[in-house]
């Protein structure tokens, strides 16, 4: 478990070390943070942990260890997000084939790395965004907690070190987050269904 | 309760990012790291100019009010002092008393030189 203040702190200095131990404990849970969080493409996905990542070194100064450290840079990471959503949504929807055409070579156009059922592709796809839409809903802690558990498959004392509580804390969190999201999956099928 | 684990794993399962996308970003997050160090490095000295500045204009500030409050001091001061010296040093007393009684001495016939002077015109 690291000890965030003295990491940051250490971070201050200069310590090289200190910023590899950083670096790799929370880009790759940035980017889960971010594939969970967003319907991003992969591009756009690298592009927010990135920015995340560079807004976090910038303001490093502010982090005064009131929450932890995963929290300051989800909330950095959720403005990124925002952003990227915005930027997408300013984007033409669709291009003529001539114009991608003359962008880039066709060749990279098409890019079939295995084949799979569209359909299948659709389904989960679908189900996986309903879940990103409920789990948005929840609050925080409990998206989070679920995340842990079932994202990152976690035990429950990983978890509690994570969260830096109790262990019968985090089972605790751990049984009311699943009964949100058991509620909320369930009004959120019945309105889809009507 | 088993289906919604089930749908939530398959769903919260995410694939890392690949090694050069990853390099990618650790690259350019080192890079902003390391400006951010330097520009913050030349602030430290700041709260002990700030000190000094701050104590040179308390010890001025000082200095100034210590010399207002003893300016009508001066010849007094120096008598005073005069006077206080015998027991210390008999012998300093007697050529600054004399040289006193001198000076004193000069004064007063100068007066009496300006009235006969008066006098004559009168």
């Amino acid at each position: 478990m690291l000890d965030e203040r003295d990491l940051v702190s250490r971070m201050r200095r200069g310590d090289q070390r200190a910023f590899d131990e950083f670096f790799g404990a929370y880009a790759p849970r940035l980017n889960s943070f971010v594939v969970r969080r967003s319907s991003l493409d992969a591009g756009a996905i690298e592009d927010v942990v990135q920015m995340t990542m560079i807004n976090a070194m910038r303001n490093l100064g502010s982090y005064r260890g009131g929450a932890a450290l995963f929290t300051w840079l989800c909330k950095i990471c959720r403005n990124q997000i925002a952003d990227a959503g915005r930027n997408a949504a300013r984007q033409p929807k669709a291009q003529s084939l001539e114009v991608l055409a003359t962008e880039r070579p066709l060749a990279t156009v098409v890019e079939l790395t295995d084949y799979r059922d569209p359909l299948d592709e659709c389904d989960q796809d679908s189900a996986r965004g309903e879940v990103r839409r409920v789990l948005n809903s929840l609050p925080g802690h409990y998206a989070r907690i679920l995340e842990l558990r079932f994202g990152d498959e976690l035990s429950g004392r990983e978890i509690a070190c994570t969260l830096q509580m109790s262990e019968d804390a985090a089972e605790s969190l751990l049984a009311r987050a699943r009964q949100a999201f058991k509620s909320a999956w369930t009004v959120s099928l019945q309105e889809s269904a009507s | 309760m088993m289906d919604d684990d089930r749908m939530l794993r398959e769903s919260l399962q995410v694939k890392p990012l690949s090694a050069a996308a990853l390099s990618r970003i650790r690259a350019v997050t080192e890079s902003e790291w390391r400006a951010n160090l330097v520009e913050r490095r030349p602030r430290r000295w700041l709260p002990y100019a700030a000190a000094a500045i701050l104590l040179a204009l308390m010890s001025a500030g000082g200095l100034f009010l210590a010399g207002v409050g003893r300016e009508d001091l001066g010849e007094p001061a120096a008598r005073e002092s005069a006077e206080a010296t015998p027991s210390a040093s008999p012998a300093r007393w007697a050529s600054s008393t004399g040289a006193y009684a001198c000076s004193s001495a000069s004064a007063s016939s100068a007066a009496r030189a300006r009235n006969a002077a008066a006098a004559s015109v009168g």
